[in-house]
């Protein structure tokens, strides 16, 4: 979070993590497309030939003022392939709130975990972690084959027990659903650490 | 439980007040005069633009900021790998008809200027040097967050942003 007084606006930055393929970039090319463009900013997103991640997707919206108050959210996703890990720390930098994509295919199940012990890992650098980040997972690809049951899913991947969602990402579904939700929680934390009382 | 005191162990600014916001927004426009800059932009590497001078036509400020924070960081890690860590805190690129120069602050902020070749690389040094070291005073002085932040993110904040979100996301 940062806060431009002068400005009154109030920034927040939500990542997109998991593993590779579990549909992070689905996730916010969805969100990219159903935002008014005149509440959005556009997408960048680097890439490789093969539409896979390299570094980072990166968008930007903001919510009508709020009292002249203007909230404006990041979101970013990082590349799941193993072997971008330095990037995937680099975009870690100055998160407020994680979205996990798990891909929920039985094959996927080892992958999504060394995925959440990579943010882990890559949370400590900077001194945070998931248990005290706030954090939801979202169970996607739930229209494939041979798919992980959800309760097997929440007790191999879910152990803070942070809100999940199931999601067929390419059709939209469960999309909006997790970006409300951890901007909610991510303001939540905001009002607990700052002691803002509730009226 | 967290309180505040562990909170700004984080060492991360998270506000910046009026008048720190001007007199860096007074800075850029005096680094922007004397290296006849095309833009000049603050910003924070978690890649949020704070302030910018001047302009680049067709281009978005907020992706352009973006892109500078992960690149920076990006060379500052493979300065690292390469053993010289203290080295890379300020990068260049030579371009065709514009270059940019980009320096960080503490940990957490990097400046950057867009420059044509009528000004010499020296020069740039030089003043974003002084800019800088300006810049990390006012971003030092004291300022009481604590009252601030209470202030702008109110018990309706959240009630608020809930509903702002129902409207543009359906
Ligand atoms: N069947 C199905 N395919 C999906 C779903 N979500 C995403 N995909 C597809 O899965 C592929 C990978 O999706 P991306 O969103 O690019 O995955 P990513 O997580 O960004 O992958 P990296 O950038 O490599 O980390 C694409 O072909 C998507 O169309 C889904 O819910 N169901
Ligand atoms: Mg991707």
């Amino acid at each position: 979070m940062f806060i431009n007084w002068a400005l009154q606006e109030i920034y927040i930055k939500i990542v997109y993590y998991g593993p590779g393929l579990s549909g992070k970039t689905t996730n916010l090319q969805r969100i990219y497309n159903q935002i008014d463009p005149t509440h959005r900013g556009e997408m960048v997103c680097l890439k490789t030939m093969e539409e896979r991640t390299i570094f980072f997707d990166f968008m930007q919206f903001e919510l009508p003022a709020i009292h002249g108050k203007r909230p404006k959210f990041s979101l970013y996703t990082v590349p799941g392939q193993y072997y971008y890990a330095a990037s995937r720390r680099i975009i870690l930098n100055g998160v407020d709130g994680v979205v996990f994509i798990a891909d929920s295919q039985r094959n996927r199940l080892r992958d999504n975990l060394d995925s959440l012990l990579d943010l882990e890992k890559n949370l400590i650098r900077y001194n945070r972690s998931l248990e005290q980040i706030p954090w939801v997972i979202q169970f996607n690809k739930q229209d494939m084959e041979d798919l992980v049951g959800i309760e097997e899913l929440q007790s191999k991947l879910n152990f803070n027990a942070v809100p999940y969602f199931t999601a067929v990402a390419v059709q939209g579904t469960g999309v909006r659903e997790t970006l409300k939700t951890i901007i909610n929680n991510v303001i939540g934390e905001i009002e607990r650490k700052w002691h803002v009382e509730n009226s | 439980m967290e309180n505040p005191d562990t909170a700004n162990q984080e060492a991360k600014q998270i506000l910046l007040s009026e008048e720190q916001y001007h007199e860096i927004a007074q800075e850029l426009d005096f680094l922007r005069g004397k290296l006849r800059s095309q833009l000049v932009l603050f910003g924070d590497l978690s890649g949020q633009l704070i302030c910018q001078k001047g302009d680049l036509p067709g281009a978005d400020i907020t992706i352009l900021t973006a892109l500078l924070a992960g690149d920076f960081s990006a060379t500052t890690e493979i300065a690292k790998l390469l053993g010289q860590e203290n080295q890379f805190r300020l990068h260049y690129h030579e371009g065709s008809r514009s270059n940019l120069y980009i320096s960080s602050l503490t940990d957490q902020f990097f400046l950057a200027v867009i420059f044509d070749s009528t000004v010499t690389l020296g020069m740039v040094r030089i003043f974003t040097r002084k800019s800088i070291d300006k810049i990390g005073r006012i971003i030092e002085t004291n300022f009481e967050e604590m009252v601030k932040i209470s202030n702008i993110i109110n018990s309706e904040f959240k009630s608020y942003v809930t509903e702002g979100l129902d409207k543009i996301l359906g």
